[in-house]
C-alpha cells in the first residue's frame, strides 16, 4: 500500500516536468484503495426501497426482490462509484470547483461538514431556481461549478435539470425510487440511511483531498526544479510557505 | 452558457458542438476528463426502462428456515452491527438439513433427522414447547346469560 503511494507520488511529481498525462492512467489517484464491496455492504448501500415505490428506470441496477424489498446490485454500484470518484479526483486535481447539493434536512449538517473539510462548496438550504441558468443576475460573481454532486436526488430534481441545462456534469446517488436519466454519473445506492451517506461523504472528501495534496506536491516540485539553480532548496521552501 | 437543448445528446456532445461551431472558444475544465472517462451509459433524458420486473430472490433454505421457526420458536440474540456472527441454531440446523437432504428424498424425514443431530450436539427443543403449553391460558367458555341475550330479556340480570 505504502509502496504504491510512493510509486504514484514519484510518477505524478515528474508528470508535469516530463509531461506524463494523468488522464493516461486508469486509476491515477489510487481511488480503488478507498473502498471495497464489503465496506459498501457493511454500510447498507445495497438496501433499496419497497418494491411498490420503485422507478423502472432503475431496473438495471437492481439485483433482485427480497421479500418485497429491492436489493441493489453492488457490482454495478462499484463500477459506477469508481468512475465517479476518479472523475471527481481529476477535477479536483485541475483545481475545479465542486459543489455538494443535499437539501434533505437530515443530512444537511453532514454534507456541510464534508464540503468544509475538503474546502469545496455546498447547497444545503433550498435550491434557488435559476442559480446556474441565471447566474449573472442571481450571483455577484458568476463562477459556475465544474462538477455537482447530488446526495439526495429526489429532493433536487430541479437542480439536476438545471445542471444539465448549464452543461455541467453531475454525480448523483440514486436509490431504487429515483430517476437516473439526466445525471451524468449515477451511482445506485441507498440514500436514506446515515451510515451509507457517511460512507459517500467520506469517499468523496478523501478523493478530493488526495487529489489536492497530489496537486500541491506537483506544484512544489516544479517550483523547486525551476529555482534549483539560483536559490538554495531551504529558502525556496520558506518562500512557498509564506 | 445555459442551453435549452438539454434534452438532445449529452453534456459532452453539446459542449463539443459549441466548440466546433465556435460559440465558445475555451474548453471547460471538465471537458478532457469526461472525454477520457465517459459515463457507462450515455445520458439520455428519455431512456426507456429495461422491460420486466426484478427477479425474486428465493433460496431453498428459506422454506426450511420458515418451518424451523414455526415448529420450535427459538429466539436468539443476534448482533446486527457485527457482520461475522457465529452460526445460530437455525444455521446449524440448515447445515445438517443440507447433508440429510442429499441422502433422503423426503423432506420431513430429513427435518426430523437434523433435529436429532442437533439434539445430540446438546440443543434442547422440548423445553420451550412445554413451557408454552404451561403458560397457555385456557379459553373461557361463554356464560349462559350471554348465550340467550336478546332484546326481550335485556332487563333480566
Amino acid at each position: 500500500m505504502i509502496s504504491v503511494h510512493i510509486l504514484i507520488y514519484f510518477f505524478s511529481s515528474i508528470s508535469i516536468v516530463i509531461g506524463i498525462n494523468p488522464l493516461a492512467h486508469k486509476d491515477f489517484f489510487d481511488v480503488r484503495q478507498l473502498y471495497s464491496i464489503k465496506s459498501l455492504f457493511d454500510a447498507g448501500v445495497h438496501l433499496g426501497h419497497k418494491t411498490g415505490v420503485w422507478n423502472p428506470l432503475m431496473k438495471q441496477y437492481i439485483y433482485g426482490d427480497r421479500h418485497g424489498n429491492h436489493i441493489i446490485d453492488l457490482n454495478e454500484t462499484d463500477r459506477h462509484l469508481f468512475l465517479a470518484l476518479n472523475v471527481t479526483s481529476h477535477i479536483a486535481y485541475r483545481k475545479g470547483v465542486i459543489l455538494f447539493v443535499c437539501c434533505r434536512p437530515q443530512f444537511q449538517h453532514l454534507v456541510q461538514k464534508t464540503a468544509r473539510e475538503c474546502q469545496e462548496f455546498f447547497v444545503i438550504q433550498r435550491w434557488r431556481g435559476g442559480i446556474l441558468t441565471n447566474a449573472h443576475k442571481l450571483l455577484p460573481v458568476p463562477r459556475l461549478p465544474d462538477l455537482i454532486i447530488f446526495l439526495s436526488v429526489p429532493y433536487n430534481m430541479d437542480a439536476i435539470r438545471e445542471s444539465a441545462q448549464a452543461n455541467i456534469p453531475s454525480i448523483g446517488i440514486v436509490d431504487t425510487d429515483c430517476n437516473p436519466n439526466l445525471i451524468t454519473y449515477p451511482i445506485a445506492g441507498n440514500d436514506d440511511s446515515l451510515s451509507s451517506l457517511e460512507l459517500y461523504c467520506r469517499l468523496f472528501s478523501t478523493a478530493i483531498l488526495n487529489a489536492k495534496v497530489q496537486r500541491q506536491n506537483d506544484d512544489n516540485y516544479t517550483i523547486d526544479k525551476s529555482n534549483d539553480g539560483e536559490t538554495p532548496r531551504d529558502n525556496s521552501r520558506a518562500e512557498m510557505a509564506s | 452558457m445555459a442551453s435549452r437543448n438539454f434534452k438532445v445528446g449529452t453534456v459532452y456532445t453539446r459542449v463539443l458542438g459549441l466548440l466546433k461551431s465556435g460559440a465558445i472558444k475555451q474548453k471547460p475544465l471538465w471537458f478532457d476528463i469526461v472525454e477520457t472517462f465517459p459515463p457507462i451509459l450515455p445520458t439520455m433524458h428519455n431512456r426507456a426502462p429495461v422491460p420486466g420486473r426484478a427477479r425474486k430472490l428465493q433460496y431453498w433454505e428459506d422454506e426450511v428456515r420458515e418451518k424451523f421457526y414455526k415448529e420450535f420458536k427459538f429466539i436468539e440474540p443476534v448482533n446486527l452491527y457485527e457482520t461475522d456472527n457465529k452460526p445460530t441454531i437455525c444455521d446449524r440446523f440448515i447445515m445438517h438439513y443440507e447433508q440429510f437432504s442429499q441422502e433422503e428424498t423426503d423432506g420431513d424425514v430429513a427435518f426430523a433427522k437434523s433435529k436429532e443431530a442437533l439434539e445430540q450436539e446438546g440443543v434442547t427443543f422440548s423445553r420451550i414447547k412445554e413451557k408454552e403449553e404451561k403458560e397457555a391460558v385456557p379459553v373461557k367458555e361463554n356464560t349462559a346469560s350471554e348465550d340467550n341475550a336478546s332484546i326481550e330479556n335485556i332487563f333480566q340480570l
